[in-house]
This record gives C-alpha cells, structure tokens and sequence, in this order.
C-alpha cells in the first residue's frame, strides 16, 4: 500500500479525521526535533518547542494553501517559534568544544585523529559537539547552516522557509560555514 | 580551465552540488582548493551529525495529540457561545429593525404563537407530498414556488434538517442569511430551541420540476 502524501494527510484532518494528524507528527517531529536542538542548544527544551511547533502547525493547518511544499510552511513555522524561545530566553548560551571534554566530567569527546576524521565524527555523541559549535554562529548563519546541512534542503526552499532572498541563502550558508570551518581547523580537527 | 584560486562560497556551493565543468576541472588541478573543499566536507559532516537525533520518547506523539484534542474542545466551547450570542444580537437587531419599520406582517406573526424563524437553504429537489410526508407533528404554514413555512417542534426540525442534508455547521450560517430574508418580509423572530414547543421555521427548497 502507498504511503499517504503530505496534502492527503492534511485534506482528512480539515475534514475531521485528527487522529490522522499523527502521521504528519510521525513523519517530521525527528527533522523539527534536530532543527530546534541545532539552534536553541538544548536537548530538553527542544523536546518541548518541538511539540508546541507541531501543536501550533496543527491549529493553523486550515491556512495551508498548498502553495508551498508543507515541509517548507511546517518549517516557516518551526523557525518563528524558535526564534520567539530565543528572543524570549535570552541569547543562547555560547559553549567552546574544549569546554565539553576537558577533566570536568564531560561523558564524551571529540575524535581526535585527522585522518580518520571524516570517519568516526558521526557518532551518537559528536552532534553535541555540534550543537555546541553551532551556538557560537549568529543566529542568522546558523539558521540557515542547519537548514542546508542537517535538513538538507534546497537553496529555493530555505528561502522560502526563511522569506529571504536566494542570494542571502547563499552568503548565510557560506558564510556559517567558513566561521565553522575556522573553528573546528584552530582546534585541528579539518 | 581557470587560472586563480575558486573563492570560499564558490567551493561551498560546490559542495552542494552547484558544480560546472570549469569549476570541476580547477578542483581536479588545484590542490589548494581541493584541500578547501575537502575541509568543508569534514565541516558538513561535523554539522550532519545532528542527523543522528532522534526522539525515542513515545510519549512525544501522545501528548501533541492530547493537546491537539484539548484545543479543539476548548475552541468547540468558545464557538457555540459565540454563534449564540451572535445570533441573538441579530434577532434583537432585526426585532428592532421590523419594530420601526413595521412591515406587513405575515401570517405567522398574526398567528401570534411563540416563533423562531429559522431559515435553510437546501439544493434538495422535494416535491410538497415528500415534504408533508416528512411532518408528523408538524403541519405546513405556508408553501409557495420556493420556500416552505413549517411549524413544528425541534426536534422534528433537526430530523427534517438531517432528511434534507443540510449540516449542522451549516445552520447557524444559513439561518443568518436567511433572517435577513425574513426580515425583509417582515417575520417576527422570537422563540428558542426548547424541544416541545412548537415553533416556526422557514426552509427554503429548489422543487421539482
């Protein structure tokens, strides 16, 4: 049996169908979970951004025109909210990669080893080391470093999520990645 | 084949995948750029490892829809009060319209039985035989080319509603329209759901030809 489309889903949950909106939450609490971890640096209050972005896409699904792609209005969404906890909450706290595996107990590490890099920095842990480096981006880069590199998606739709042009999609994505790249090299890792 | 060194958001883009042949062949021969390039790879990579989250809490999907089922009573609780009142403003609103302008009252009003005057617009095709054979307490006011004037208790309107195919989201919007309608015919509105009394509704049908 094919998998339901997006807008199907969407089409019998205006009708009434609700309990059908758990399939959309299926589908996206992963991506939006990782976006809101990437940006607000906390893994405990992602997960409650996390569902008031869902709740919050729900109450207003009645409004989706199917314009854009849902993904591309569940994320438009996503990025208010997060950057409304943000605002709200104070500048997130800046983390060094040193700070999170010196002797102070952090439970784990950064892989050392140049060569093998590439390799071994997928780890369940490393995206910590991650978020931590993510922080030190302004807002602006990391938004749109995340959207490209975790949530892979394309130039057009992150200007459309992000209601900017593709020229500024480019210097943001370029320009959180050359401040990332420096970093991570005055640490040896790239 | 390009000569000077590719620029840092040129290689970027490049590793998205926004590459051409010039820039290909300068990477191939390049070893500076390609070193950048090689770097923003690992960097993409150090980024990507966000990828590796996942919520494992199964009380995540739960609670969204709790709460989504919880929003939608609570919105439910405000809608209702709200067409009520904004339907009483409009029979108050059109009791004083008719009282200043003291149309030509119709049989109904002269009739001087406690009334609500409820009005639905049905694109059921009905002939007047099926109508009356719809009514067992009810009888049939007034019957003209368009519109059935009924008098009846409510419940046997909501069963007529429900007969006719007309929604029960769609009353209180059609009534609204409607009342206008009867306004402009000079109905008095007054009356209330109570389930025995015997009120009067409009219902306006598209006959059979």
């Amino acid at each position: 049996m094919t998998e339901k489309s997006d807008l199907e889903i969407i089409e019998s949950v205006v009708k009434g169908k609700v309990n059908d909106y758990a399939l959309l939450v299926k589908r996206y609490r992963d991506k939006i979970f990782r976006y809101v971890c990437g940006y607000c640096g906390s893994e405990e209050d992602a997960m409650e951004i996390s569902q008031d972005i869902l709740v919050a896409a729900y109450s207003s699904l009645s409004k989706f025109r199917g314009e854009a792609k849902f993904s591309t209005w569940l994320f438009s969404i996503m990025i208010n909210h997060c950057r409304n906890h943000v605002r709200k909450k104070g500048r997130i706290k800046k983390v060094s990669i040193s700070d999170l595996y010196d002797d102070s107990g952090a439970d784990y590490e950064i892989p050392d080893s140049r060569g093998s890099l590439e390799e071994d920095l997928v780890t369940s842990e490393t995206y910590k080391a991650a978020v931590a480096e993510l922080s030190n981006l302004p807002d602006d880069y990391r938004e749109a470093v995340i959207l490209c590199d975790v949530e892979e998606m394309s130039y057009e739709d992150i200007s459309e999520a992000l209601s900017i042009s593709m020229s500024n999609v480019k210097i943001r994505i370029h320009r959180g990645r050359e401040m990332l790249r420096k970093r991570l090299s005055e640490r040896g890792y790239v | 084949m390009r000569n000077e060194h590719m620029k840092f958001d040129e290689i970027s883009a490049y590793s998205d995948g926004h590459k051409t042949d010039v820039f290909s062949a300068h990477i191939k021969k390049c070893a500076k750029c390609s070193a950048v390039l090689s770097e923003i790879k690992k960097t993409k990579k150090f980024t990507s490892s966000l990828k590796t989250l996942q919520i494992e809490n199964d009380l995540f999907d739960t609670e969204i829809m709790r709460r989504i089922k919880k929003r939608r009573l609570f919105k439910k609780r405000h809608i209702l009060p709200l067409s009520a009142a904004a339907a009483f403003l409009l029979i108050l609103f059109s009791g004083l319209v008719n009282e200043n302008s003291r149309k030509v009252e119709t049989d109904i009003s002269v009739n001087n039985s406690p009334m609500l005057d409820y009005s639905h617009v049905t694109d059921e095709v009905v002939s007047s035989s099926e109508l009356k054979s719809m009514l067992t307490a009810g009888k049939i006011l007034s019957d003209s080319d368009d519109t059935l004037v009924i008098e009846s208790t409510y419940s046997e309107y909501r069963a007529l509603m429900k007969r006719l195919s007309i929604p029960e989201e769609n009353r209180y919007l059609k009534s609204f329209n409607a009342m206008h309608l009867s306004n402009d015919r000079g109905v008095n509105v007054k009356g209330g759901t109570d389930p025995y009394k015997r009120v009067v509704y409009s219902i306006k049908v598209i006959r059979k030809k």
